[in-house]
């Protein structure tokens, strides 16, 4: 059963997938790098993003899928910048006591507040936009759908043009000197508090991204965030908080890891139940023994 | 009069490429007071911070009356008779200022909560901060935050007490009122090691005086003799306050 | 001392209302969400000893409570250990593990302990499925009656004495030196180092009493309900605890426990609603961790007891 073929497919969808949850790991670092906070609603960012697209699609009929995608990126940068500034600005200001603890519990309570919302409004039952082309690419019996390598494909398009922005715009480089120094940068005139927002809008662009790429393979439910929401949180670990280059390697080794340990028990039935966990003890792992990850900065 | 001795051989501590503390050896006895000056980044605080535990030595060996204490926890450092204040007063912030006292008198005592609450009035009332009992400590004005400080120092009952710039950022009033809180500490047999810029405290005030650059002790002994020190005033050129 | 006074007739109080409750309360319907809410009071309790006064954060509740539970759950259904013997042991069993986790996590500070602890959730909830051989998986894993008879009364003032029982001990360790020691370690641990404070051995104390209570609190829980399964531990359910907690008041553990009681059945009342009971929650915890971070009960009861 476990062939060269079997391998390879599985080494390829690995990778697929790998580069959808780089995506949204890059979100969640982006954010971690400027504004030092994890954000624990970065799952429900993604869902929010996939239902976007969904309603989009299923609203205006016969626009291409691709235009769910985009919809979404806009919808959650708004979205992001509106939660940035009315409920993470203050901990910038200095308006509020134990930032370290308000920070984990206002997104923890926005990802409450918003798995809830998605619950009532849309109801449970998963919802799934249209693909974005019918079929798959065989390779002997396996097949991977066309639907996934388009999505990897723009997820790693998506995140090209993220690096290039950041190496070549004023934008990117005045957030990269906030991620860096945030009282250096303010200094050289840039405005911290205008670079927190733009991060996490892009960071929760990201996220939404990669919900309205993955809905199509795997449909969108309200509680659908909060395994891709861990999983950034182990992809982010493994690479390095804050590390753009680790939030893509790092994403690609968990979805080969994902794809690939379920070989490794025999068991079929327990081996999918599994599968998660290799991720979860790479992840405690990585905590205990190198905590900076691959290519993040010791503490 | 008691036998302190605090033996620091060769003490290094180096962060990566930087030498924050090369090769640093001195000792204090009885009850001395022993000012620590040198420019800004010459590793004042990170020698503190070595000698207290907070960052593992790379190098070197601590003796402190006959033991070693450069491998064991921060706490048992402070349990033994080390106290210090932080340059930035570090008080626990939403606990008033008799629960701060309490920490560190608990830590090294038995005895009921009422017996020892006793030794935190004392301590209040010397400090003359007994009217803000029961104040959250975040609420008390800069100075009275170092106050505080020194306070929990004194709750340890050390024999040596590190202070981190007493002086900095406190009125002239109350830098007296320090000044003179040291010397009445100092005749109860406690030494201390003071780390300051403020050139007219440190020289009157310590019985010897040490000269931290770039990492290195470049001088130690008499205040006066330090003070016309070439090497002293070579080190400091560039820097405004001698 | 009309303050000490003002506090001791109100625990008695409480007490005494507890007491009475199920003679008040006749439906089997509401002494079921009276025996949840004490059940979710205790660990919205335990989860404020934690971080309101210790300063962790730990995801980690629930999934120690599971532990716990299925523990005890495992050694009836493999060994015939009768309820006490296997409660007793579950509850061992899930302070030996908060102790590894909390030797574990002692250099994480922030977040960091929050990102462990729910990977550590994950890893019970997955681990119950995938052996479900042994765990009967999502089937769900059967735990003997504590009580022969079937109606509510033992089940209830069973939980309401655990609930007073290990409120009692985690109240009692507050106000003795060693809660003093924890709120220094939580705010500023290194200052507390200074002053002689054994940050190790307290912060490893303080995990493992809480998941001792969370324990306490699992055990319960399964031998009430009859059966457990792996869904219980998730992070959903955690969020509920921690939300309890905040609202009531994180830095009070009367506050909190009482958080825990009154919004379990806050959630019960309105049920009707729908889940958008649960929306009004969450837009309640928002609102109290942006403008009243103290809670909205610690207040009313320090106010009620004259502090």
């Amino acid at each position: 059963m476990y062939t060269a073929d079997y391998f390879l497919m599985q080494g390829m969808s690995g990778l697929v997938l790998g580069s959808l949850y780089a995506l949204m790991a890059l979100g969640l670092t982006l954010i971690f790098s400027v504004l030092k906070v994890i954000n624990f609603a970065h799952g429900e960012f993604y869902v929010i993003g996939g239902y976007i697209s969904y309603f989009l699609l299923s609203l205006v009929a016969g626009i291409p899928p691709i235009f769910g995608v985009l919809a979404s990126m806009v919808g959650l940068f708004f979205l992001g910048a509106l939660v940035e500034g009315t409920l993470l600005r203050p901990i910038h200001l200095g308006q509020v006591d134990r930032p370290d603890e308000y920070a984990i519990l206002i997104t923890f309570g926005l990802s409450f507040l918003f798995q809830n919302l998605l619950l009532s409004v849309c109801g449970p039952f998963p919802k799934t936009p249209p693909s974005f082309l019918q079929g798959g690419w065989r390779i002997g019996v396996m097949m991977i759908s066309y639907d996934r390598i388009i999505a990897a494909g723009i997820a790693i398009g998506i995140m090209t043009l993220m690096m290039w922005l950041v190496r070549s715009t004023w934008s990117g480089q005045a957030l990269r000197a906030v991620s860096q120094n945030k009282d250096a940068a303010s200094i050289v005139g840039i405005n911290p508090l205008r670079m927190n927002t733009l991060a996490f809008a892009i960071g929760s662009a990201l996220a939404g991204g990669s919900g309205a790429l993955v809905a199509p393979v795997f449909s969108m439910a309200p509680d659908a965030g909060v395994v891709p929401s861990i999983r950034s949180f182990i992809i982010v670990v493994l690479g390095g908080m804050g590390s753009i280059k680790g939030a893509i390697i790092g994403g690609l080794i968990i979805g080969l890891i994902e794809t690939l340990g379920t070989a490794v028990i025999p068991d079929p039935s327990r081996a999918l139940a599994y599968k998660r966990v290799y991720g979860l003890i790479i992840f405690a792992l990585v905590l205990l023994v190198r905590p900076q990850g691959l290519f993040g900065e010791e503490e | 009069m008691s036998d302190i001795e605090l033996e620091v051989k060769g003490l290094k501590k180096f962060f990566g490429g930087v030498k924050a503390v090369n090769e640093v050896s001195f000792s204090i006895t009885g009850n001395e007071i022993v000012g620590l000056i040198g420019p800004n980044g010459s590793g004042k605080t990170t020698l503190i911070n070595t000698i207290m535990g907070f960052h593992s030595a790379s190098g070197g060996i601590i003796h402190f009356n006959g033991k070693r204490i450069d491998n064991i926890p921060t706490h048992m450092r402070a349990k033994s008779g080390l106290a210090r204040t932080f340059q930035v007063p570090r008080i626990f912030k939403r606990m008033s200022v008799v629960e701060n006292l309490m920490v560190p008198l608990l830590t090294c005592t038995g005895g009921t909560f009422s017996t020892l609450r006793r030794r935190a009035d004392e301590v209040m009332e010397f400090l003359t901060i007994n009217h803000l009992a029961n104040e959250n400590a975040q609420n008390l004005s800069g100075g009275q935050q170092k106050l505080l400080e020194m306070g929990r120092a004194l709750m340890l009952n050390p024999e040596i007490i590190f202070l981190d710039e007493p002086f900095a950022g406190v009125h002239p009033e109350l830098q007296s009122q320090i000044y003179d809180y040291i010397n009445e500490v100092n005749t109860d047999n406690k030494a201390f090691l003071i780390v300051s810029h403020n050139m007219d405290s440190i020289f009157t005030l310590s019985h010897r005086t040490m000269v931290l650059n770039e990492g290195r002790k470049i001088a130690d002994g008499d205040p006066e003799e330090i003070r016309n020190d070439d090497r002293v005033i070579e080190a400091y050129l560039g820097d405004e306050e001698v | 001392m009309a303050k000490n006074t003002r506090k001791i007739l109100f625990f008695v109080g409480l007490v005494l209302l507890g007491l009475v409750l199920p003679l008040l309360v006749r439906s089997s319907y509401w002494r079921h969400v009276l025996i949840l809410a004490y059940f979710y009071g205790l660990l919205a309790c335990s989860w404020s000893f934690l971080e309101g006064y210790g300063g962790q954060f730990s995801f980690g509740h629930i999934a120690l409570a599971t532990v716990g539970g299925y523990t005890s759950g495992l050694l009836g259904k493999y060994f015939g250990f009768s309820p006490p013997v296997s409660m007793l042991v579950g509850i061992l069993g899930a302070g030996v593990i908060g102790f590894i986790i909390g030797v574990l996590c002692l250099r994480f500070r922030g977040a960091y302990l929050a990102l462990f602890t729910i990977a550590f959730s994950e890893i019970v909830r997955v681990v119950i499925t995938a052996e479900s051989n042994i765990t009967m998986g999502r089937m769900g894993l059967e735990l003997s009656p504590l009580f022969a008879q079937s109606n509510k009364i033992p089940y209830y003032y069973n939980m309401f004495l655990f609930l007073v029982f290990g409120f009692a001990i985690m109240y009692l360790v507050v106000h003795s030196r060693y809660g003093l020691y924890l709120r220094s370690i939580r705010e500023d641990q290194d200052a507390a180092e200074a002053m002689g404070v054994d940050i190790t051995k307290y912060k490893v104390l303080a995990f493992t009493l809480t998941s001792m209570i969370c324990g306490l609190a699992g055990v319960f829980y399964g031998h009430y309900l009859g059966i457990l399964t792996p869904s219980f531990t998730s992070i959903s359910t955690m969020g509920l605890v921690i939300a309890m907690a905040i609202i009531g008041g994180v830095e009070s553990l009367v506050a909190a426990a009482l958080g825990g009681i009154l919004l379990e059945f806050g959630l019960e009342f309105l049920r009707e609603v729908g889940t958008w009971r649960l929306v009004l929650f969450g837009g309640l915890l928002v609102f109290v961790v942006r403008f009243a971070r103290n809670g909205l009960i610690a207040p009313v009861y320090h106010k009620m007891i004259g502090e």
